[in-house]
């Protein structure tokens, strides 16, 4: 009959037209509980077996996120919603992935310095037994087993650049480290050839990637690859082998099918997401699956948990290719580019790009390559190919890792920088200022669009209960506290007013005398609600307006309170949104 | 999983790290799942029949590794300079090829290569090649070429602006109306000696001997009749030279004067190429015999409008080809789409023996080996020394798309063109051409 399938119709129309209706009120205030926020994710739960090891394909993985990915996704329909694992401070909590250092505990520049090594530096006046070598490839190295019985990975720099590829390595690791990711233990070591002793069962690999028994050749070939200093000796990166069991990289989407502690898609991570923004800084266009680890850490007998680390920086501060077209388009451009492609196809090249802008500067020539703080846009950022993870980092995860790289110091900065044991000292100076001057654009980027303010305190004082935040823009000395403004708003959520506006005035970072920090918001008088009433929810938006900036200023950081019973206030929740908008009460 | 092996612990439930719980629904939630819907046998075939089992080649490949094992047998020599890549083009109006091409470099002695070329388009197509060049004491090559190639897809169209005898313009014939096929084989083979003259200039003279067979007059390919109906049909006269097959010997001096900066380096220049062929029958001396001589050339400015390889190129070309005693073969005639600049053409569209044509050219990189490109072109084929040369006799030519930006990286062309009627007729689009593929090998 006719009518059936227009009545059907019908039917699927009035259920989608109720599922939506059914949807209408889901802008209604969300009220975070009275709880502490979660500052530590559980996932290092002891667990057995051991997860098996994962093999990574360079031309798979490559492919995959050039080409086949990208299509495959189109067609899932399923763009990127907000990072999974944030917790009610809008940070991330700590996990076997990151541990909150900047801003979450004191780390002084030496900290920085010192990064995740815990071990003295190896003696080269004592032989190091190589136990692996790689001949071949792009990257010839030794595996080294050091008078103190560890191993280490030797890699060497390019006869190119200088020193680059080593310091790269070493600093980017510290970097990584400080703000809160797992790194290995990098170091520069200097070295004689005769320091190199063959290991006993020594193999090397040769050029079609089989392990043969390792000789004296071996030896040399790589040597012969990676330049001397004016003394003699050999210049490397030293990687500390990571404790543990290797199982090979972390993908930056899915989940690890057999570790019951990963259950957050990869890709939905925030601080995956946000390391978009530490590949940014250092121009880490390598930033791909083959260059993470994942590492089996045994706790009691066979059960164990799953440490995830990056990997291998030396792509950082301006690597070069044998090809200078490509080395000009590193950070812009992905390897193979179809979006470039496609629009510089069709506007018939009209537009001039950023990298043919690049010219290799007189003073360094190609030691640091392109890298430069003029010709870096943190939002137009490229790795060398799709990374699934960077590919959904939103605003608010942007805004996350930006306020964690503000809480960097020139001199935590120089303190990474000086690990890298630059023999010129007009190199160490200028990389400190290219990566303060790249930080800045990330920080200006990136803390526009969303507030800066963040780390709330809650503090008693003659006024009354304050509520302080930190500025990381002022932190930083991206914005002058001379032209920052603070303006503050409060609601009653449960009676649905709005109230009196709070007083807001600048936070010493110390105490008197010290220079301003961020803002503090004297909390407003809210009537208690009769004996037995749960206590009363509040909700406080703070904004930062900086004078003459000609970008318009973020909304305002939002902050979740109860006002308790007994009187005393208790922070719930801390918001950074990207509309100005009242909350919805 | 293999069998046995013990299940991995069922996973712990997702964290509520904020404290509010899942987040609602919202109507942005439901309305993707329209879309999501919609396009679900497509993210079904892009998923799960492309990329898994691609990757999982890939990957898998990689770990037992397979590249290495295919660079193993693939290297020779001590420099390991081979290398092999796949070759295909698609040029809508002919059979699609694909094949291979072998290349080493430093083979036997530094500088010398090889390279060999093998391709198919199915049953009766083949296509190989082979070229060694070796470098001379004092700068420059010698080379030594062979190339075979068997094909039942040739397409003709008739010759020159006008059929000789035949008042009737073969250009107020529709493409329909005129397109024929015909099959041969083509072997070839010579010596070939080049100087360079400053960067990127040089002189160079090569000679040839060739053997062309034309087979089976009544055989038919891709839907269009043979050259043989239309002749019967009275659409054309019988070209010269298909008759019978021809043994040629050809010797050919050209020279090359390029003021442009090689590449990467930016900037203009002028490029003046002139060149004379000489061919001689082996087999005929009489006033049958297939003798011509052939010369012209082409001459261009290029300016660099950016700085940056934004390219525009104003090119003029002219050529002629004389008989020298008998007839010249139509296959030897001078093609506007192949000699000349008038791309929206398919080879063997416009033949004759005299090619007059003016191109304007822009290039400009799209990507580290790509260059786009558009051009415009206007010119024709003519007879003798431009004989009906009339300017309602030229025809325009628009091409759009990506080619190699290095001649020595694989020659890879993408590229829709578009030929117009002669100016004196109504100006409507006559010829479409689509061409992407490695053009070619050697």
């Amino acid at each position: 009959m006719a009518s059936e399938p227009i009545s059907a119709r019908a039917r699927l129309l009035a259920l989608a037209l109720a599922a939506l209706a059914g949807t209408g009120c889901a802008h209604g205030l969300r009220r975070f509980p009275l709880a502490e926020p979660m500052t530590e994710d559980p996932d290092r739960q002891p667990f057995a077996p051991a997860p098996e090891s994962y093999f990574s394909g360079f031309y798979g993985d490559g492919a995959d996120q050039i080409l086949f990915r990208p299509i495959a996704r189109f067609f899932a329909v399923d763009p990127a919603g907000e990072a999974v694992n944030v917790n009610a401070l809008d940070e991330v909590p700590d996990s076997s992935w990151y541990e909150n250092r900047l801003g979450a505990r004191e780390l002084s520049p030496d900290d920085v310095g010192r990064g995740a090594c815990t071990e003295p530096p190896l003696d080269p006046g004592q032989p190091w037994s190589v136990v692996g070598a790689k001949p071949n490839g792009a990257n010839p190295g030794f595996i080294i087993e050091g008078n103190d019985g560890k191993r280490y990975l030797l890699k060497f720099d390019s006869l190119t650049q200088p020193q680059r590829a080593t310091a790269a390595d070493v600093i980017g690791s510290r970097l990584y480290w400080a703000a809160g990711f797992n790194a290995p233990c990098n170091r520069v070591v200097y070295f004689d050839a005769r320091t190199l002793v063959i290991g006993e069962g020594a193999t090397a690999e040769d050029a079609s990637g089989r392990e043969v028994p390792l000789t004296q050749r071996h030896i040399d070939t790589v040597l012969s690859l990676a330049g001397t200093e004016p003394d003699g000796r050999y210049r490397a990166a030293a990687s500390l082998y990571l404790p543990g069991k290797p199982l090979g990289p972390f993908r930056y989407e899915d989940t690890r099918r057999d570790d019951p502690n990963d259950v957050v898609e990869h890709d939905d991570r925030r601080e995956l997401r946000g390391a978009k923004l530490m590949a940014a800084w250092l121009n880490h266009f390598d930033a791909r699956e083959q260059n993470t680890l994942d590492i089996w850490i045994t706790t009691e007998g066979d059960r164990g948990y799953v440490r995830h680390y990056y990997l291998d920086f030396g792509d950082t501060l301006g690597s070069m290719w044998g090809i200078d077209w490509m080395s000009q388009r590193l950070g812009h451009s992905h390897y193979l580019d179809f979006n470039w492609i496609a629009r510089d196809f069709f506007t018939f090249g009209t537009q001039r790009r950023p990298w043919e802008l690049r010219r290799l500067p007189p003073e360094r020539g190609t030691v640091f390559g392109y890298f430069d703080a003029e010709h870096f846009d943190p939002a137009a950022w490229k790795p060398g190919y799709p990374n699934p993870a960077f590919l959904r980092m939103s605003e608010r995860d942007g805004a996350w890792m930006a306020r964690k790289l503000a809480r960097l110091t020139r001199d935590d900065i120089a303190a990474a920088v000086r690990e890298g044991r630059l023999s010129e000292p007009s190199w160490e100076a200028w990389l400190i200022d290219t990566l303060e001057q790249r930080r800045l654009r990330i920080l200006t980027r990136y803390l526009s669009r969303v507030s800066p303010l963040d780390r709330p305190a809650l503090a008693a004082d003659a006024e009354g209960t304050t509520l302080c935040l930190d500025d990381p823009l002022i932190l930083s000395g991206a914005r002058l506290h001379a032209l920052r403004t603070y303006h503050a708003r409060a609601w009653d959520a449960d009676r649905g007013v709005e109230l009196t506006p709070p007083r807001a005035r600048h936070r010493l970072a110390r105490g008197a005398g010290s220079p301003p920090a961020g803002v503090c918001v004297v909390l407003p008088e809210v009537p208690a609600g009769p004996a037995g009433e749960r206590p009363t929810y509040v909700i406080v938006d703070i904004t930062a307006v900086t004078h003459d900036d000609p970008e318009p200023s973020p909304p305002p950081t939002r902050a979740h309170l109860y006002r308790l019973r007994d009187g005393g206030w208790r922070l719930v929740g801390l918001q950074h949104p990207e509309g100005a908008d009242a909350p919805h009460l | 999983m293999a069998a046995g092996e013990p299940e991995p612990p069922p996973k712990r439930e997702v964290p509520d790290y904020d404290g509010r719980g899942e987040d609602p629904t919202t109507a942005r939630d439901v309305l993707l799942w329209v879309p999501r819907v919609l396009v679900s046998p497509l993210y079904a075939v892009t998923e799960y029949g492309l990329r898994r089992p691609i990757v999982y080649l890939l990957t898998e490949g990689e770990r037992r590794q397979w590249p290495q094992k295919v660079v193993e047998f693939l290297r020779f020599g001590p420099g390991q300079n081979a290398i092999i890549y796949p070759t295909f083009v698609l040029d809508f109006g002919f059979r699609p090829n694909g094949g291979l091409v072998f290349k080493w470099k430093d083979i036997g002695a530094r500088k010398h290569s090889l390279a060999l070329r093998f391709a198919t388009g199915g049953r009766d197509w083949f296509l190989a090649g082979a070229s060694h060049a070796m470098p001379l004491r004092g700068g420059g090559t010698l080379g030594l070429d062979f190339g075979f190639v068997t094909r039942p897809d040739n397409t003709f169209y008739g010759l020159g602006p006008t059929v000789p005898g035949d008042p009737e313009p073969r250009y107020g014939l529709s493409i329909d109306g005129a397109r024929s096929r015909y099959a041969s084989t083509r072997v070839e083979g010579g010596l070939s000696l080049a100087r360079p003259l400053g960067v990127r200039s040089q002189v160079s003279a090569s000679s040839q001997i060739r053997w062309v067979n034309f087979l089976d007059a009544r055989k038919q390919c891709c839907g269009d009749p043979s050259i043989a109906t239309r002749v019967a049909e009275g659409t054309y006269p019988l070209p010269p030279g298909y008759a019978d097959d021809y043994l040629v010997f050809q010797q050919t001096f050209a020279l090359d004067l390029d003021t442009r900066p090689p590449r990467p380096q930016p900037g203009g220049g002028i490029t003046v190429s002139p060149r004379a062929t000489l061919g001689v029958d082996l087999r005929n001396t009489g006033d049958d015999s297939y003798s011509w001589l052939e010369y012209g050339g082409a001459v261009a400015a290029s300016v660099d409008l950016a700085g940056h390889y934004r390219i525009l190129t104003l090119q003029a070309t002219t050529l002629f080809i004389d008989p020298l005693g008998g007839q010249v073969p139509f296959t030897e005639l001078i093609d506007a789409a192949v000699d000349g600049p008038l791309s929206g053409f398919t080879p063997g569209h416009l033949i004759g023996r005299s090619l007059a044509a003016v191109s304007l050219e822009y290039r400009w990189p799209v990507w580290l080996f790509l260059d786009g490109t558009v051009n415009v072109a206007v010119g024709n084929v003519f007879g003798e020394h431009f004989d009906h040369f009339d300017a309602r006799n030229l025809r325009m030519s628009f091409g759009l798309g990506m080619r190699a930006a290095s001649s020595g990286d694989i020659p890879f062309t993408l590229m829709l063109a578009l030929g117009t009627d002669r100016l004196g007729d109504q100006f409507g689009i006559d010829s479409v051409r689509f061409v992407v593929g490695t053009t070619s090998g050697l």
